[in-house]
């Protein structure tokens, strides 16, 4: 009896199992900014330009430094809505889930994000994680991440301006 | 035991004690004049202690890069003298030269003095001494036997006790004119022996347990200990008791000083032979391990001071050495009076400074940094060095006037 | 054994503490409970923090916030928040993505509370020539205008929190353990500041406070842990936690939060979901000094 009730309930969540057994993404939440384009203002009438070349206004700003010239905005965009990503098999992809576009080429990275070894997780390290997506770390444009300024270097032994010394000590209590 | 007789023990106690303090308090210019300098810089050393308390132990020239510097090189410096008085235990009772027994008591008197003083380093090195019932069996939380600073704190006091018990035994029974008998008291002059010897190999554990600093983490660390400290000890003996000679009852004989210079002799020739097996590991290759040793004789610590310092140790060390193994030059008292001088400040400095420092230089993460005393440090030090001595001189002149001088109950 | 010990120490308190207030009972009102003097009495007295009973460590806990707020002026909150079950703390750093910006050490000195009168700092961040994993050879000052610089590479080390901690066996008076759940702890009130600890570690990850740390008063992390960033005092030791107050609530360490490049993972060694096991069980991953045979729960990869 008590078996029987145990196999209906699980036949009863087969449907949900893939939440948990599922692949990995669907356990994690994204974040990180979003673009959003207003593509089909102008590529509804008028249709992109295929061909490399030299970028025009609107898109003069775009630096594109991504595949040493290889690539070109259809690499990536969809030709008939700018606003979405060629994904796998020519389906739409969105830019919340960029990961899905760029594993067609650096799929170690991306299985590398998935696993956790690349890019970078915040919130919680239990429970559902929360991971930035590859946008928000690289512009996909010009990917390559840019040097920082460093923050100050550690105080040499004696030399830290707060002070050591009983003198120092009175001043900064008085101060 | 009749009511008489524990009266009357209890009578000569007090007697006793009242010939310690009139021994302390009567004495001649020079002794005043020397109690009072001593005090003064003991005073003076308590006020700068005062100002590190206050302000923390920011006021020395320590850093997280070299975390120990002048107070622990004193402190293993004296274990070492502290257990020095060994030379004179184990020939007197366990070769049976009777005429050394009665030295021995000053060579007590000088352990009990050495390991207060080196306690007093460690404690002035703490950042919280008040917290020192922490380290108290049963109140606080022992590290036992897992921390080797646990086992130095315990073998340090249990030396410092048994020296003291001996004292008081020997000189309290002579006191009452009852020769004590050697068997009633030689287990404890074993247990002291065994002590003497545990609280400097102890203390060369505490520094060669430890791989992240590779200058300290070798084996012959504790023999190189030990046999430098036989060396500085037997120096400072010899010193003291000729000035003890000229200065009060205590008579020194020729005998005596020839064989505490031989021991000093075969103690430096050790020491100096294992620092020299050290040299060879440190130089034969080029291992990132002996860096420390690279640095410090190749004059990259503490602004080169430490590097002309460790040479002069050295130097004066081999010459000393060399000078001891002469005959005519071992027994004439003048040149090896300056033998036991240089011996003193070579292992005071080779022990020291010189092992402390570069085992901290470079730092476990490849920092270089550098060390200096604070004037802070080096009066608390010299206050300390000067209570040492008031010690010394208080126990050594109740062990002079009942051991040389007669002084019995009367 | 316990019952002996705090019998004694009982008498011991109740003696002195009546001999101290005698003493000092003028300045003092509320029996001398709350007031500074009365609360450095207690100081002295107060047990290691692994035998005190629940109603000690509360009492512990509140007048650690009066002391904060004496010394800064500030209203802190300090918990002890337990180890959570099933869970072992590591850390694996991704030396390839680590650019030397030093924002991880930014954010640990903020976050901890760490003494700016010190270079107290729990993360040293060495930049290291190319070719070469000598660490005698870093610079730990390097201040170039922009990082990485070409040529070098970065190697952040902080507390390892070491399986077989040579600081815990170093300490002669039991004041630093490990912790269930992986983290090395410091009880600031039982350090006696010997510093056996600091020449123990292998990693350089102890520091110690030299004097009464300075802390900006409107830079004070208010939300505080008894074992991790609650303001120390003069003379003890301190060191990384692994941000217990933050960590052992389910959130990130500070200095991962910090990285804008994300070299830092921080995970559960138990759960064999979380990222740090993936890295563990796919990547080329090393540890620092492993020869010392001090089994660090830290990991170094390198990988694009």
């Amino acid at each position: 009896m008590f078996n029987n009730v145990l196999l209906a309930v699980l036949f009863l969540l087969l449907p949900i199992a893939p939440l948990w057994g599922g692949e990995k993404e669907a356990t994690l939440k994204l974040t990180g900014p979003v673009a959003t384009l207003a593509c089909k203002m102008c590529h509804t009438w008028r249709k992109p330009v295929l061909e490399s070349r030299v970028l025009k206004a609107p898109h003069n700003k775009i630096i594109l430094n991504h595949g040493d010239g290889q690539l070109w905005c259809f690499s990536c965009h969809k030709a008939d809505n700018p606003a979405t990503l060629e994904g796998d098999k020519h389906s739409a992809v969105t830019f919340a889930t960029p990961q899905k576009l760029c594993s067609t080429c650096h799929f170690s990275q991306v299985k590398s994000w998935r696993g956790g070894a690349h890019g970078k997780r915040t919130g919680s390290w239990q429970g559902v994680r929360t991971a930035w997506r590859c946008t928000a770390c690289h512009n996909p444009h010009d990917p390559k991440i840019l040097p920082f300024k460093p923050s100050p270097p550690p105080y040499r032994p004696g030399s830290n301006p707060f002070g050591m010394t009983p003198v120092d000590k009175m001043e900064s209590n008085n101060g | 035991m009749s009511e008489k007789k524990i009266r009357k023990k209890t009578y000569s106690k007090i007697n006793f004690l009242q010939a310690f303090l009139s021994s302390s308090l009567n004495g001649g210019r020079l002794y005043w004049v020397w109690m009072f300098s001593l005090l003064s810089i003991a005073l003076y050393g308590a006020t700068a202690y005062s100002q590190q308390a206050q302000f923390g132990l920011g006021v020395t020239g320590l850093s997280d890069q070299i975390t120990w510097g002048l107070y622990i090189s004193n402190f293993t410096f004296f274990v070492g003298v502290a257990a020095a008085a060994v030379i004179l235990v184990i020939p007197a009772y366990l070769f049976h030269r009777r005429e050394m027994r009665r030295v021995t008591l000053l060579g007590e008197s000088l352990a009990v003095a050495a390991v207060t003083v080196a306690i007093l380093f460690v404690t002035v090195d703490l950042g919280q001494p008040l917290r020192f019932w922490h380290a108290m069996p049963f109140f606080g939380k022992l590290n036992f036997p897992t921390s080797i600073l646990a086992w130095d704190m315990l073998v340090l006091s249990l030396y410092l006790l048994v020296n003291l018990i001996l004292l008081w035994f020997i000189l309290y029974n002579k006191f009452c004119n009852d020769s004590p008998v050697v068997k009633r008291y030689f287990p404890l002059v074993v247990v002291a022996i065994i002590l003497g010897i545990s609280i400097h190999t102890v203390t060369a554990f505490m520094l060669s347990g430890n791989p992240s600093r590779p200058f300290w983490h070798t084996a012959v660390l504790a023999p190189r200990f030990i046999a430098s400290a036989f060396a500085a000890g037997a120096a400072l003996m010899i010193i003291l008791f000729q000035i003890l000679h000229l200065t009060s009852k205590f008579r020194l004989s020729k005998g005596l000083i020839r064989e505490i210079a031989i021991i000093m002799a075969f103690s430096q020739f050790f020491s100096l032979f294992l620092l020299g097996a050290e040299l060879y590991n440190a130089f034969y290759h080029n291992t990132a391990h002996e860096i420390s040793a690279h640095l410090l004789y190749t004059g990259k610590i503490a602004h080169d001071n430490l590097t002309i310092s460790i040479y002069m140790a050295i130097t004066a060390g081999l010459i000393a050495c060399i000078m001891l193994f002469v005959r005519r030059v071992r027994e004439n008292v003048a040149l090896l009076n300056i033998a036991s001088i240089l011996i003193f400040f070579a292992i005071w400095l080779e022990k020291g400074l010189g092992l402390i420092i570069p085992g901290f230089v470079p730092s476990p993460l490849g920092e270089i940094a550098q060390y200096t005393p604070s004037a802070i440090e080096i009066k608390v030090t010299l206050g300390i060095w000067a209570v040492g001595a008031i010690i010394f001189t208080l126990l050594a002149r109740i062990t002079i006037a009942i051991e040389f001088d007669g002084l019995r109950h009367k | 054994m316990a019952d002996n010990r705090s019998s004694r120490r009982g008498f011991l308190k109740g003696t002195v503490a009546l001999a101290a207030l005698a003493a000092g009972g003028c300045s003092s009102s509320n029996n001398g409970q709350n007031t500074a003097f009365g609360d450095s009495v207690a100081s002295f007295f107060q047990d290691h923090y692994q035998t005190m009973t629940p109603d000690e460590i509360k009492e512990v806990l509140a007048r650690v916030e009066r002391k904060a707020k004496r010394a800064h002026g500030v209203d802190i909150k300090c918990e002890n928040s337990p180890p959570i079950a099933n869970v072992e703390f590591g850390y694996v750093l991704n030396l390839s993505k680590c650019k030397g910006t030093r924002r991880c050490v930014e954010a640990c000195v903020v976050e901890n509370n760490c003494g700016r009168n010190h270079s107290l700092e729990n993360i040293r961040v060495l930049a290291m020539p190319h070719g070469t994993m000598d660490l005698n050879k870093s610079d730990h000052f390097y201040d170039h205008k922009e990082v990485p610089k070409a040529g070098e590479w970065y190697l952040p080390v902080q507390c390892h929190q070491c399986d077989e901690p040579a600081c815990v066996q170093a300490c002669p008076v039991e004041a630093t353990w490990k912790e269930h759940d992986g983290i090395v702890v410091i009880d600031y009130d039982w350090c006696i500041g010997c510093r056996n600890c600091a020449v123990a570690c292998p990693y350089w990850a102890r520091h110690f406070n030299w004097t009464t740390p300075i802390l900006p008063k409107d830079e004070i992390n208010l939300k505080t842990h008894y074992l991790g960033n609650r303001p120390r005092e003069s003379g003890v030791m301190e060191k990384c936690t692994f941000c217990i107050q933050r960590t052992r609530k389910g959130e990130l360490p500070a200095c991962q939060e910090a990285c804008p490049t994300g070299a830092r993972i921080f995970g559960n060694l138990l759960d064999p979901n979380s990222e740090i096991r993936y890295i563990l069980e796919n990547k080329n991953v090393f540890r620092l000094k492993e020869e010392q045979g001090t089994q660090p729960n830290f990991w170094y990869f390198s990988d694009v």
